[in-house]
Parts: structure tokens; C-alpha cells; sequence
């Protein structure tokens, strides 16, 4: 009877998922076995032909470790900054906290094409407000950011810093709100500074909602797409093309949709790989 | 000891400050631009507050874009509604009758992490061949992989806090499961079925590849025609900051007059917490 019950609400959500989700993602296996090329009439099939391409694509293993590096510079500067930020407003800031939550908490919010076209504002060659605050403070550089090759990627981690730090700050601060006063109240009534109460008893209590936000915030990193598409198209030369935006390129500029189906794959296999690694050592270190 | 305290107080205050700044100024620097005269826009060095102000982008552009605002709504509207009536019938489903480790709820979860990139090539292929390219339903479909995970997550948490007393009453009364679930649980849920209404809008209106790829001109949301206008309107920097700054409008409403709701939708992201 129960079975009955919980079969009938769950199959709806169930079914519609199945079609719209497991339906085309079989699909695509089936495609990246052939050598389905939009170019050419008519597609062969070529068994795992595609995937062993793709281990010899350098510009695909180029495309994969810059998104490496995207992951690690953004996650670590936004998972410090966002810590400072919920430390600082849940210890200092009162009175304006709520406001102040509300006010940073617009970023996340926007749409990630939005970002990458203020970028074109904020940092234009030549109109760059930011270059113009650099030069009134003195600073002798003036960086092309996303128009030359080599601060175009850190422009990407600059933008993507902006708008996700909050989001970082958020779960941090519901993670800090979360710990019962009484702790924090008999690790000050034992002599504990502030430092030592922070250092031994907050951070290791923030562990689950750490692990949790940067976990959240890799996978997001590992398929950024939308700000490189408006910011760069992956250039100058390919020295912002991440793996989202070279399985576009593949497979919707060069209309290799069989090699892009497989590309596609394989970071959709490295993504859980890594996703399950990092959940297996961060439960087992707890 | 007293004299530490203030000095970290100051700082604190520094700090967030400071964030507060960074945060605001690109979007202000954007408002300016599509409301500044085209001759205060883009110069060097910059001008920081304009002598005086024009709609005349504004106007351009709800006259240019106003079809790709329509199909935002109508997008993003219906991924939500859909989505959220799914995803409370699912998400009741789990929350009465499975237990939090069912590996069904895992799959469903799972999904939200699935790379656009994986799904939107077979999606390409199969509205093309059905014809539904640059339709309603080709942006619909494949925004509803995500929407409803997300919904069914959110919604399961929200029921999992309503104590099922409540509900056993009326069932003894001889109400079946279904009047129950829209007489009795339906209203406790309104906070939480709004929150989700909201967020499954939001995440629809903003995202890009699935758009980008499945339209073409008739369909074409916000993002996609923002996107398009990089090439087509290289220079008109006030028009493209209009477009953007309408983009970016209902996210900030709801960012700045649901924030209650907002805490509720990052209940999504403390699953585990």
C-alpha cells in the first residue's frame, strides 16, 4: 500500500526526467561512437574512435588544465575571501547585517552573460575605470586584462571572484549562525582568544558547509561557459578557451558533433571522478 | 584587551565596506553607461557622475529586445511552474514515503550537476530532426533537467519539516492522500513553494547554452539576444548597458524584496550541513 503510494507521487517528477534527461544523454553516447560530422553526408561508425582521439587533442588537454587552474584560483580566493567576509559580519557587524546580506547576496543572482559583459566595461582597453583607479593610486601597470593572452584568464577569475564570493559568504555566515552560543560561550568563560576560539572550535565546526559550498563551487567552475562566451570567445588565441567552450567550438562551430559528444563525456567522467574522490577524502578526513 | 576588539571592529567594518563598494560599483558603472550621453560613455579619463542623463538607450532597446523579454518570461515562467508543481508532488513523495538515502532522490539530485555541455549536443540533434528548433518547447525541455531536481530537493526539505500529524488527522477523517497533499500541506508550504517558484525563474531566466544553441530568432531569451549584440551593435555600449541592466533587474528585485525566500533556496545548498 505504502509502495503504492510513494510509486504514484514520485513518477511523475520521475518520468519527465527520464525523457528529458536519461533519454538525450543516451542519445549522446550512441553519437560519439560515430563519426557524425554536420559537414559530411553520412556518418560511420567508429566504436571508441572519438574518445581515443580526444587522449591525443592537445588543445583539449591545453582547454582541461586551464580549467584546472580556473577551479583552484577561484575556489581558494573566493573560499578565503567569503570566510573573512562571514567572520567579519557575524563577530563585528549588528546592526546592518541583514542589509548588508541582502545587498551582497545581488551577484549570485545575475546572469553570468550580465557579468561577462560588464567586464567588457569595467575593464575596455582603453576606458577602463579600473585602470584609471590603478593609475590614480599610483600603480604603473596598465593591464589589457581580457584583450591580451596573458591576463585574459585572470580577468575570467577576477569576474567570477565578483560575482561568487557572496555566495561563499552566505553559506559560511548560515554555517556560523548555525553553532549554539553555549559553545562559543564556555570556550571564552575557559580564557580562549579570539583567535584560538576561531582557529579550534568555529572553523572545524564549519567543515560540512565548507566541504559543501566548495564542492558546489568547483562543479560550477569545471562548466563555466557564459562569461568566456561574452568576455573573450576564448581568446586571444586559445589562451582563455576552457573545456566548455572547446566542446562548443567542436561541436557547433566545426560541427564535429560526434567528437564533441565524446569530449563532452569525458569531462562529464572526469567531473564525477573528482566530485566522488573529493566527497571520499573530505568524509574520511572528518 | 578592549583596545583589540575595536581595532578587529574597525577592520571588520573596513573589510565589508570595501566589499560593499566592489560589489556595487560594476553594476552602477553599467546603469551609468546605458543612462549617460553617448559623448560621457567609454572615455578616458572616465567620468565618474554625468552631467545629465537620457533614456534615449533605454528606449532603443526595449524597442529592439522587447520580443527576447517576452520569451524570457514566457521561458522562465513556464520551466518554473512546471518545475515547482513536479517537483512538490515528487518532493512529497520522498519526504512521506522514502528514506533520505534513497538512491532514487540521489539520482535526481545528481542530475543538477550534469555539465550543459553533455546534454544540449543530443538536444541539438533530436529538436532538429523533430523540427522543434528556435521553439518555446526546445528551451523548455532541457531547462526542466534542471528545474526539476532543483525542486524536488527544495520542496522535500520544506515537507520533511511539516509534522505529519497534521495530515494523519485528515486522512482518519477519510480525505485522500491527493486532498491532503493540496487542503492540508499546500498551505503550510506556500513560503516554500514561492521560494522555489522564484529561484527555478531565476536560474531559467539566466542561463545561456541551452538557449544559445536550441534558438535562433523567434525563441531567443534575454540572454542570447545580449550575447548577439556584442557583434551586431559593437559600439553602442549604451544600448547593450540597457539590455543588460533589464537582464539583470528581476534577479536583483528578488535578490533586494524576497530575501527571506532567498535564505530558503540556499537551504538547497546545506543539504548536508
Amino acid at each position: 500500500m505504502k509502495l503504492n503510494e510513494s510509486t504514484f507521487f514520485v513518477l511523475p517528477a520521475v518520468i519527465v526526467l527520464l525523457l528529458v534527461v536519461v533519454f538525450p544523454l543516451l542519445y549522446s553516447v550512441y553519437v560519439s561512437l560515430y563519426n557524425y560530422d554536420l559537414l559530411l553526408p553520412s556518418p560511420n561508425f567508429i566504436g571508441l574512435g572519438n574518445y581515443l582521439e580526444a587522449l591525443g587533442d592537445s588543445r583539449f588537454i591545453a582547454s582541461l588544465i586551464r580549467t584546472g587552474e580556473l577551479v583552484i584560483m577561484c575556489v581558494t580566493v573566493q573560499y578565503l575571501l567569503g570566510l573573512l567576509l562571514a567572520l567579519s559580519l557575524y563577530y563585528h557587524v549588528g546592526r546592518f547585517r541583514g542589509l548588508i546580506v541582502a545587498l551582497l547576496s545581488i551577484p549570485p543572482m545575475i546572469p553570468p552573460v550580465v557579468i561577462g559583459y560588464m567586464g567588457r566595461l569595467i575593464f575596455h582597453p582603453v576606458a577602463s575605470p579600473v585602470n584609471y583607479l590603478l593609475e590614480v593610486v599610483h600603480i604603473p601597470a596598465k593591464p589589457l586584462w581580457h584583450t591580451s593572452a596573458q591576463t585574459s584568464l585572470l580577468t575570467i577569475f577576477l569576474l567570477d571572484t565578483w560575482q561568487w564570493t557572496p555566495f561563499m559568504m552566505l553559506l559560511l555566515l548560515s554555517g556560523l549562525m548555525a553553532i549554539p552560543q553555549e559553545y562559543l560561550e564556555s570556550v571564552r568563560i575557559d580564557g580562549a582568544s579570539p583567535w584560538q576560539e576561531v582557529r579550534h572550535v568555529v572553523l572545524p565546526l564549519l567543515k560540512t558547509v565548507s566541504v559543501v559550498a566548495i564542492l558546489f563551487r568547483a562543479l560550477d567552475i569545471l562548466r563555466i561557459f557564459d562569461i568566456i562566451y561574452v568576455l573573450t570567445y576564448g581568446g586571444p588565441g586559445t589562451s582563455s578557451e576552457v573545456v566548455s567552450f572547446y566542446i562548443y567550438l567542436t561541436s557547433f562551430n566545426y560541427w564535429r558533433i560526434g567528437y564533441g559528444a565524446a569530449l563532452s563525456w569525458l569531462l562529464t567522467i572526469i567531473l564525477s571522478l573528482l566530485a566522488m574522490i573529493y566527497l571520499k577524502y573530505v568524509v574520511k578526513s572528518f | 584587551m578592549g583596545g583589540r576588539t575595536s581595532a578587529f571592529k574597525l577592520l571588520a567594518y573596513v573589510i565589508v565596506a570595501l566589499a560593499v563598494v566592489i560589489t556595487f560599483f560594476p553594476i552602477y558603472w553599467m546603469l551609468l553607461t546605458s543612462l549617460a550621453p553617448g559623448k560621457e560613455v567609454m572615455v578616458y579619463p572616465p567620468k565618474f557622475l554625468p552631467t545629465k542623463l537620457t533614456l534615449k538607450w533605454w528606449e532603443y532597446t526595449l524597442s529592439h529586445i522587447g520580443a527576447s523579454l517576452v520569451n524570457s518570461i514566457i521561458i522562465a515562467g513556464s520551466v518554473s511552474f512546471i518545475s515547482t508543481t513536479l517537483g512538490f508532488i515528487a518532493g512529497y513523495g520522498f519526504a512521506r514515503f522514502r528514506r533520505p538515502d534513497d538512491s532514487t532522490l540521489f539520482w535526481i539530485l545528481s542530475i543538477r550537476f550534469m555539465p550543459a555541455i553533455v546534454a544540449v549536443i543530443p538536444y541539438y540533434l533530436l529538436f532538429n530532426a523533430l523540427g522543434l528548433l528556435d521553439t518555446y518547447p526546445a528551451v523548455i525541455i532541457p531547462h526542466l533537467s534542471i528545474g526539476i531536481p532543483f525542486a524536488v530537493w527544495l520542496l522535500r526539505g520544506a515537507v520533511t519539516a511539516i509534522p505529519k500529524e497534521l495530515e494523519e488527522a485528515a486522512l482518519v477523517d477519510g480525505c485522500s492522500r491527493l486532498r491532503v497533499l493540496i487542503r492540508v500541506v499546500f498551505p503550510l508550504l506556500l513560503p516554500s513553494f514561492l521560494a522555489t517558484l522564484l529561484f527555478t525563474f531565476i536560474w531559467s531566466w539566466n542561463e545561456f547554452l541551452f538557449a544559445l544553441v536550441l534558438t535562433d530568432v523567434k525563441a531567443r531569451p534575454l540572454t542570447v539576444a545580449i550575447a548577439g549584440m556584442r557583434e551586431a551593435h559593437g559600439l553602442m555600449w549604451g544600448a547593450v548597458s540597457a539590455a543588460a541592466t533589464i537582464a539583470a533587474l528581476p534577479p536583483l528585485i528578488i535578490a533586494l524584496f524576497f530575501q527571506k525566500y532567498l535564505i530558503t533556496g540556499l537551504a538547497f545548498y546545506r543539504t548536508k550541513g
